[in-house]
């Protein structure tokens, strides 16, 4: 695993929400090619985190670098080394895969030629359905076309909320491949997931997030430091 | 370039999804049809209400219009997509605007020469002044109203939110418009009216302004 220097802060992220204080000082370090899985109970801001350092959400104080570039601001060019897995597709229900992947890669300015994509296609079985508007499609084929929008894409650091949770078990091997070939590049992973078996095979290092603060934070992580920091939390 | 790729990604949109023209024209059909049975009054007197029906009926319009702008980025969250793509607010709210615009335009385009067949609307000057004046006043509506609408997305209530804080915002637009109208339809110089003229350009450009550089806290969470 390649790791070098931090290429990406957060430093103070605070949120709340109706005077409720869900992140009160959230500060951590991110290195290249590390795959850092987030954990917590339900509740405790994983998913707002996330959303924050994809700039869906502003947070009330705190500052971050992605890198270089500055977060939180109203630039967006630090958004180039971003790439998003959500809860939801984050696809246009009427446009067919092909004209999703072409719309958010053009929009990311990343040239990728048609016989690439078609290449994707076939590689995630959905080449029989590119032509099809994605309102159609399963859960399933919606994760394995995010997988091939985030193969496709540019980016340094990919932020993935609960990625394993619509996956069944040849979508569960694609995720792992990827996993291992995104931290081989040199591209970082931040994701959260409940499946902590997973995760401890998955993740080069830990951050337990609890009252708010990083309260847990460990480099090749064993199943008993997820299950200590999620049971004493309860 | 990325305005381009926004701008052509709403027209993309409506070609598929076929909800914004197509649901706006369909109701000022319905409103000018409603019109034409529900008032018979004497041609003289009905020309001194005449713009301003008009221009209530596209203010309704536009919010049937604005409020499915923003329906396909929810339905499967493509907003967040958009939003954490390296592209600035501004450019988003651009986009939406042009296109918007446009729809309205088509929309209106499309109806108006149901106003001149049912309802006897004339215009004794000329006709490019009428078609530049509705240029301007749906960019006024548009600007304003894809900023509330970017607003609504992210409430609960955003359904509400759209017509409660469009009508009373673009009063002075409609007003200006339908005072406007008046005036291209008898026939008088543009210096009759041109202090209406410079509010529509004012209000255009001030909420143009307001909504590119606010657009990123209006369209976060």
């Amino acid at each position: 695993m390649a790791a070098g220097s931090p290429f990406f802060s957060i430093s103070n992220i605070a949120k709340s929400f109706h005077h409720k204080r869900v992140l009160k000082s959230i500060s951590f370090q991110l290195n290249p090619g590390e795959r850092t899985v987030l954990i917590g109970p339900n509740g405790v801001g994983k998913t707002t985190l996330l959303k924050i350092l994809a700039g869906i959400m502003r947070p009330d104080k705190g500052t971050g670098s992605l890198n270089d570039l500055p977060m939180f601001t109203d630039d967006a060019r630090h958004r180039k080394n971003l790439v998003l897995w959500a809860h939801q597709p984050l696809f246009y229900p009427a446009f067919t895969a092909m004209e999703n992947l072409r719309f958010f890669l053009e929009l990311r300015n990343d040239k990728v030629s048609d016989e690439k994509i078609e290449e994707e296609f076939v590689k995630y079985d959905l080449h029989r359905h590119k032509s099809e508007p994605v309102r159609i499609y399963s859960a399933g084929m919606l994760q394995r076309l995010t997988m091939i929008k985030l193969t496709l894409s540019s980016w340094k650091l990919a932020l993935m909320d609960e990625p394993t949770s619509a996956l069944d078990i040849s979508g569960l091997k694609q995720l792992d491949h990827l996993f291992e070939t995104w931290g081989n590049e040199g591209r970082s992973i931040l994701f959260s997931t409940h499946d902590i078996q997973w995760a401890e095979k998955h993740s080069d290092r830990v951050i337990g997030i609890r009252n708010g603060k990083v309260e847990l934070e460990k480099s090749i992580p064993k199943l008993d430091d997820f299950t200590t920091f999620l049971e004493s939390n309860s | 370039m990325q305005l381009m790729t926004l701008v052509k990604k709403e027209f993309h949109q409506e070609i598929r999804a076929k909800e914004s023209v197509i649901s706006m024209t369909v109701f000022s059909v319905a409103v000018i049809l409603l019109f034409s049975f529900a008032f018979n009054a004497a041609p003289a007197e009905f020309n001194k209400f005449l713009p301003g029906l008009i221009w209530m009926t596209f203010l309704f319009v536009s919010v049937i219009g604005l409020l499915r702008s923003f329906s396909a980025e929810k339905e499967m969250d493509a907003y967040s997509a958009l939003l954490s793509s390296p592209v600035d607010r501004g450019s988003i709210y651009l986009g939406k605007l042009i296109a918007f615009w446009i729809f309205l335009l088509l929309a209106q385009g499309l109806t108006i020469p149901l106003f001149v067949l049912f309802l006897n609307f004339k215009i004794s000057g000329e006709w490019y002044v009428f078609i530049l004046l509705m240029m301007l006043t749906d960019w006024a509506i548009s600007g304003v109203g894809i900023m509330i609408s970017g607003m609504g997305l992210r409430t609960r209530m955003g359904e509400v939110l759209v017509p409660v804080l469009l009508f009373p915002l673009l009063s002075p637009v409609i007003i200006a418009a339908t005072k406007s109208t008046s005036a291209i339809a008898m026939g008088l110089p543009l210096s009759k009216f041109n202090f209406w003229i410079m509010i529509l350009i004012t209000f255009s450009v001030v909420f143009s302004l307001v909504g590119y550089l606010t657009f990123g806290a209006i369209s976060e969470e």
